[in-house]
């Protein structure tokens, strides 16, 4: 997907908003109407900038009137966290490029309607928390000028629904289906004992996977309002990767394609909670193992640091910089709908729950590596 | 021409103010589900003279259009006696109108087509049925001056069996030109309904077999137990398996009946085998207070002209909701045989409250918990839309609820009755 091109930062002054604000009240239906919908709802002029706002907008702002609103824009209201660390604000920095929120609004202004999905980084006194936006733009003329008209209600039920519906679901219908094959054949009677004891390792690890992936719903939700236990101990770093490369062992998305750890993993042990260090792990892995082609290899390995053990996963090929922009954004994917949590959700867990980083490289030479950084004790 | 300032006054105070909430508690905390009875608002309607001058007003008012053809919800302007004056683009290409004048004076039921409206002279907000109406409800408390989010689920008359439409119903009071109306948005509440019946209701219970499984093939393949209790875990083992896999693909199912997808293959089966194969279903913890269907005893056998995988699906739903509505047991079955028809009926102790007969085929409407629900809708879609049968229950004090399911005869049998002992 190509970047969007940022739009010119250049905003109106006092006087000219001023005005565009006496031309919107000349229109006092306009205020009615935008109060009795049930969605958040601002009107912008060609600089981006709120002339007028809803209540419900001015409530999520946590503002107490439309004045405090005036001349700011989309981003800087909904409490982006990219453009409040920006000086110029909403619409000027890389991240905007790949923003839904500024293409809708963008395209409006050329006259044409646009429904977008926004992933904001919502810029809390307790961090940055994700938020996903349906936007809605359209342009509208009033009093002889033009205006924007923005919606914005929450995806949160759509996406969830997506996630389960075309993520979740077929998979255990997969997996569901694998079992009961399995199941026959372990309680086959003339089975050669290899056969059997294959069959149940086998189903061992899909019965596993089968409750990972129902309990995982549950878990990102836990995991984001922080509802997680941590239990740490003592762990040998090479036991994780190890771990790690197990769970793949009868997984499809390894099929065709090889986990090799590096030869130079130090068996050092570091202090952790070895079921969260793994379960952030393995959705690394899942991810460097689907952007690999059959026939390929993705490498795990780990280092120790600066008083820290860093765990790596390395797979062949770029990123494209708009996948880069957007790689921990939750529910963002480039495999389809109801993908887009796995590089999310091991971020929420090595940052929030293990005191520690999750960070990437990817250029050309090199390939693409996660790093998961933990401290020792 | 826009009207003045001093045409528009405020909205009643402690109305929207009271009732708006950011964004994100909003969508949650307004919503009922399950709403208790309504009283029936007044069915008087406004002349015809009345409307078009109600029309004509806010048709001098273009922001209104302008505003409200950019939503990405479907809205309506409706005047006191709930009748629509004003439609935007989207409600109009949604309901397939030419414009809307087409639909000015009728009731937001009559232009969705909900069928319970159309059934009677009468109208939208006339039936028992809009009693429990999430919409009516919403539309009748911002007449009050409190805005409303409510879910309605509208069933409508569809190409063949039924169409059902869960929408989010957001009602507000808005004043204009001296004029009190009510601004109602509509959009899509399909991905809400989803979204908790896969949440709430599947992944519980899959991850509850999972476990299962899980603990299955420790126990089969460990040493240290008897040989006696590795083959007892490998039994239940094959049977767990199923039950999975039964429950993830029942997933699969829902959707494809709903689009039209699902194959028939319909040939003579025996109505006997039918309802005890579905009775036999069941397996061991997956009803509550256990599997326990007394099986009515039925003179004669018949051939049923039907897909009989579909056909015990059915079967199987309404079992389960009477399972489930009986925990203390009681739950009976049976069949009779007519000169064109079988007609199994599946009986539990109790009677159904009133709201909850009245909705008790609607999608997604449930006693038991948001994401339930979707057995006697199931059963009724798989026998209406597929198998060219009908469902329909009775629910009295002293007789219980009993759902029953008409099927067709095998014609090259009807009316000769296999002979047979008991059911």
């Amino acid at each position: 997907m190509p970047l969007f091109p940022l739009p010119p930062s250049q905003r109106a002054g006092a006087g000219d908003l001023d005005a565009q604000a006496r031309i919107l009240d000349a229109v006092p239906a306009l205020r009615r109407i935008l109060d009795a919908l049930p969605t958040m709802a601002m009107v912008l002029n060609r600089q981006r900038q709120l002339v007028l706002a809803n209540h419900r907008l001015i409530e999520f702002a946590s503002t107490t009137g439309i004045d405090d609103l005036c001349g700011f824009r989309p981003g800087e209201i909904l409490h982006c966290g990219h453009a409040l660390d920006s000086p110029e604000g909403c619409g000027s920095t890389e991240h905007c490029t790949v923003c839904g929120a500024l293409q809708a609004i963008v395209t409006a202004q050329f006259g044409l309607a646009q429904n977008q999905l926004c992933r904001l980084q919502l810029r809390t006194p307790s961090g940055d928390q994700p938020l996903e936006l349906d936007i809605s733009a359209s342009p509208i003329e009033i009093g002889g000028e033009q205006f924007t008209i923005v919606c914005a209600s929450d995806a949160a039920g759509r996406l969830e629904r997506e996630r389960l519906e075309h993520s979740a679901v077929p998979q255990a219908v997969e997996l569901a289906l694998e079992m009961e094959i399995l199941a026959t054949s372990i309680a086959s009677p003339g089975a050669p004992p290899e056969a059997r004891e294959r069959a149940t390792e086998h189903m061992a690890a899909a019965s596993r996977r089968i409750a990972t992936l129902m309990r995982e719903h549950a878990e990102l939700a836990s995991a984001e309002t922080g509802g997680l236990s941590v239990a740490r101990r003592s762990v040998s770093a090479l036991e994780i990767l190890r771990d790690t490369a197990r769970e793949f062992e009868y997984h499809p998305a390894a099929a065709g394609r090889r986990i090799r750890i590096a030869s130079d993993a130090p068996d050092a042990t570091l202090d952790t909670d070895p079921a969260l260090a793994r379960h952030a792990m393995e959705k690394i892995v899942l991810n460097a193992l689907e952007a690999t082609a059959p026939g390929g290899v993705v490498e795990v390995g780990c280092r120790l640091a600066a008083g820290r053990m860093e765990f790596w996963v390395r797979n062949d090929g770029q990123m494209p910089r708009d996948v880069q922009l957007q790689v921990f954004q939750r529910a963002f994917s480039t495999k389809g709908r109801g993908r887009g949590y796995g590089t999310y959700f091991a971020k929420l867990i090595a940052a929030r729950y293990l005191n520690g980083t999750l960070s990437f490289r990817s250029t050309a030479e090199e390939g693409t590596t996660f790093c998961v950084s933990l401290p020792l004790t | 021409m826009e009207p003045s300032t001093s045409e528009i006054s405020s909205l009643s105070p402690g109305g929207l103010s009271a009732a708006s909430r950011p964004l994100l508690s909003a969508s949650l905390k307004k919503v009922q589900l399950m709403p208790n009875t309504v009283p029936l608002p007044l069915n008087q309607r406004a002349p015809a003279a009345d409307v078009q001058a109600q029309a004509n007003l806010l048709a001098e008012v273009p922001v209104l259009q302008r505003v409200l053809d950019t939503l990405p919800a479907m809205a309506m302007l409706l005047n006191p006696q709930r009748q629509l004056v004003f439609a935007s683009r989207r409600l109009v290409e949604f309901v397939g109108a030419e414009g809307a004048d087409e639909l000015l004076g009728l009731r937001p039921g009559e232009i969705l087509e909900c069928s319970y409206a159309l059934e009677t002279g009468c109208g939208c907000g006339t039936t028992p049925h809009c009693t429990i109406c999430g919409q009516l409800r919403g539309i009748t408390e911002a007449q009050l001056g409190y805005a409303q989010t409510q879910i309605c689920s509208i069933t409508r008359p569809g190409r063949s069996g039924s169409d059902p439409l869960e929408l989010n119903v957001s009602a507000a009071p808005i004043e204009i030109s001296g004029q009190w109306f009510t601004l109602v948005c509509l959009s899509s509440a399909a991905d809400r309904v989803h979204r908790d019946r896969l949440q709430l209701a599947i992944l519980p219970q899959a991850l509850a077999l999972a476990t299962e499984i899980e603990a299955l093939t420790r126990s089969s393949t460990d040493e240290a137990a008897t040989p006696e209790a590795r083959d007892r875990a490998l039994g239940l083992l094959g049977a767990a398996s199923k039950r999975l896999a039964r429950l993830v693909r029942a997933q699969n199912d829902l959707a494809a009946a709903e689009a039209g997808r699902l194959a028939v293959a319909r040939h003579s089966v025996s109505a006997r085998e039918l309802l005890s194969q579905a009775a036999g279903d069941f397996g061991p913890g997956e009803a509550p207070g256990g599997p326990n269907i007394r099986l009515d005893p039925a003179p004669q056998d018949a051939a049923v002209d039907t897909d009989p995988a579909l056909a015990r699906r059915a079967l199987r739903e309404l079992l389960l909701n009477a399972l489930q509505a009986a925990p203390q047991g009681g739950v009976g079955a049976g069949f009779r045989v007519s000169e064109v028809h079988v007609d199994f009926y599946v009986n539990n102790p109790g009677e159904m409250e009133r709201p909850v007969q009245l909705q008790v085929f609607s999608r997604a409407f449930s006693t038991r918990a948001p994401g339930r629900g979707y057995g006697a809708y199931f059963a009724k879609l798989l026998t209406e839309r597929y198998l060219e049968g009908s469902l329909s229950f009775r629910s009295v004090a002293d007789e219980g609820t009993t759902f029953t399911m008409r099927l067709p005869r095998n014609r090259d049998t009807a009316g000769s009755g296999a002979e047979g002992s008991t059911a």
